[in-house]
């Protein structure tokens, strides 16, 4: 560690230094980071940043591409933050971790420049990826704050009296003329009216005009790996520590987690199942989210790391950590791989957790294998038999065998107090 | 014997699903081909720019320039119609910013190359990009035959006058890339086209 980091101030050093001497059009541009793409092959140790090579042994890589992404200039500011990238590398490459556009804790904050009534002022779009099929996904405003966005809570108080349509509504004319906040307490008590209706409603009516954005508009929230919070943005600057890099990172708590995702979606759309959501999101959610994605991160580490068997069959240590996530060893588990990847199985096939495990070795010793997965959905069970602590959870899954990418929903049972999940299907109440 | 029938559906499905993506999927090889292609794309307009920014070159030649560099976008720098969405889709824009100016700027490209034309520098000077990074290429839904990437490259601006440099900037660009697949009797083909574009300039002292 105290290594690495030598080296990594020497190269800071050293690359700084090439950058005044260098021109643009040789390696300071190759070993910027001009796009998103770039950051995440260089984050996911698909591409290296072409100083590291000369630098660093093969092992050290990784880690060494991961502090380039870092914003010298923030980076430099204390030594608690140097020691905080150094640390964050180190914990990203050792966990082999890898980031997607469709991790649903990934965020984009846009600050989009707006004309509202004849003046200029701003408004903040939360937007993230959805996936719209295998191989393609599409960018949607999940969230919108703006002061013209904003609006009144209900409020029981304000009612259309029931005699008013004897008097052509009268008073809630002139109530509305005094308090025009109260027209969402007006509305239907099934339609809760948001930020983001407020937004179609503006700009589809021509009243709130969105402008270019400007350079430092766009900020990327990295909320997915576990224990850490970090954002992106882009240092538009002469040298090679340009482009999209690291410009904040705190390490935080599952709580502190929640805070950061409340402020940058504080206002999602509210159907009646995000409603329960919301509700729960404190207590369970986020939780939820986070065993997914470490269990699945374990997933495909097993599946790169392609485990050799011992003659005892002894359970390996990921393979102890794959179990250690259900409920119970012996529990089974729907084979959820697509049937024409295992020989022997059917599709429908429900099969116990060690032969899920075995299959997964045979594939990762096969293949080219890669599991993605993102959070659909997290409702409580409010099943009188069950404790209050359950949550069902839909996950859409994406696994690519040898770059063929398939695409299954499925349903995980996952308990808040235990952190465990448990399988949906019950294999006596099946056979 | 339901569950053989339905396990054969399933597949059938499964196989179908998987051929039909196919046929629109883009091998590596394909993408590398097309991102290869795409920067010869970039390059020749990055050449165009700098013969039309030059002074040394004369105006007659500089038109020239300018309808070829058009010649590389989307409807040749005009509106054109969209064969799938039926809609005429607007000029392709050039969105400019820089370190002085707080709001950014978006002109037609046919516009930002008058105005490269018309810099009043007595020359200017590019360094051409010679290395242009491509994102991967997506395409918006399965059974698409067009593709979208973005090019990303930066280069060097210096303003003269009087044989002296007054001004230099490193300029980013990025650059929407817009890919057709056509089937032709020979066999497939990938037109390379460019799209709408940021330029974004950092100033520079001049030492």
């Amino acid at each position: 560690m105290r290594r690495i980091s030598i080296i990594f101030f020497l190269l800071t050093a050293t690359i700084c230094a090439k950058s005044q001497i260098i021109s643009v059009n040789t390696g300071d541009f190759a070993a910027s980071v001009p796009s998103l793409d770039v950051f995440l092959s260089r984050f996911n140790g698909i591409q290296h940043n072409p100083y590291t090579a000369d630098y660093f042994a093969e092992s050290e890589l990784r880690k060494a591409n991961i502090v380039l992404l870092f914003d010298f200039n923030y980076v430099n500011q204390s030594d608690r933050l140097k020691r905080l990238a150094m640390e964050f590398a180190e914990y990203v490459a050792s966990n082999n971790i890898n980031l997607s556009l469709l991790d649903s804790l990934f965020f984009l904050e846009v600050e989009c420049p707006v004309e509202y009534k004849g003046k200029m002022s701003s408004i903040s779009l939360t937007i993230q990826a959805k996936s719209t099929s295998a191989t393609t996904y599409k960018w949607v405003i999940v969230d919108a704050r703006g002061d013209m966005l904003e609006m009144a809570e209900k409020d029981s108080h304000s009612i259309i009296m029931p005699h008013e349509h004897s008097l052509n509504f009268m008073k809630m004319i002139s109530k509305l003329e005094r308090y025009p906040n109260t027209i969402t307490s007006l509305v239907s008590d099934d339609c809760i009216p948001n930020s983001l209706t407020a937004l179609c409603a503006l700009v589809s009516n021509k009243l709130l005009l969105l402008k270019p954005i400007t350079n430092d508009g766009i900020v990327f929230h990295f909320l997915q790996i576990p224990g850490y919070v970090f954002s992106v943005k882009r240092q538009l600057r002469e040298g090679s520590n340009s482009g999209w890099l690291i410009t904040n990172i705190e390490r935080c708590t599952a709580e502190q987690k929640q805070d950061y995702f409340n402020q940058l979606k504080p206002h999602t759309v509210k159907t009646a199942d995000s409603i329960i959501e919301e509700q729960y999101s404190e207590t369970g959610m986020l939780l939820v989210r986070h065993k997914v994605h470490e269990y699945y991160d374990l997933l495909n580490n097993y599946l790169t790391s392609c485990p050799q068997k011992d003659s005892t069959g002894a359970l390996q240590d990921d393979e102890k950590r794959i179990i250690a996530f259900f409920d119970s060893p012996n529990q089974t588990i729907v084979n959820d791989i697509p049937y024409y990847y295992f020989q022997e199985l059917e599709y429908d096939d429900i099969i116990s957790l060690s032969d899920y495990i075995k299959e997964l070795s045979k594939l990762a010793e096969s293949s080219n294998v890669n599991i993605s997965v993102s959070v659909n959905k997290v409702v409580p069970i409010a099943n009188e038999s069950m404790s209050g602590n359950e949550y069902m959870v839909t996950l859409y899954k994406m696994i690519s065998v040898d770059g063929e990418v398939t695409c299954i929903d499925e349903f995980l049972v996952f308990n808040t107090e235990k952190e465990k999940f448990s399988i949906v299907t019950n294999i006596s109440e099946e056979k | 014997m339901k569950k053989n029938i339905y396990l054969t559906l399933v597949s059938l499905f499964l196989v179908v699903t998987t051929i039909s993506a196919q046929q629109y999927e883009l091998s590596d090889v394909q993408q590398e081909e097309i991102k290869e292609q795409a920067m010869r794309q970039v390059e020749k307009y990055e050449n165009c720019l700098k013969y039309m920014a030059s002074k040394r070159t004369n105006d007659r030649v500089k038109y020239a320039y300018k309808r070829r560099a058009l010649g590389l976008f989307m409807g040749n720098g005009e509106e054109y119609y969209n064969n799938k969405t039926k809609e005429v889709e607007p000029a392709c824009t050039t969105q400019v910013s820089s370190v002085r100016r707080t709001e950014p700027l978006r002109l037609k490209t046919k516009e930002y190359l008058e105005r490269v034309i018309d810099y009043t520098y007595t020359d200017v000077s590019m360094e051409e990009a010679e290395l242009v990074v491509v994102d991967n290429l997506v395409k918006v839904a399965d059974n698409d035959s067009v593709y979208y990437g973005v090019a990303h490259f930066a280069i060097e601006f210096v303003g003269y006058r009087d044989n002296i440099p007054i001004y230099s900037d490193i300029t980013w660009k990025d650059m929407e890339i817009i890919v057709i697949r056509r089937e032709t009797g020979t066999g497939v083909l990938f037109d390379v086209k460019l799209g709408n574009s940021q330029v974004t300039a950092t100033e520079k002292k001049i030492k």
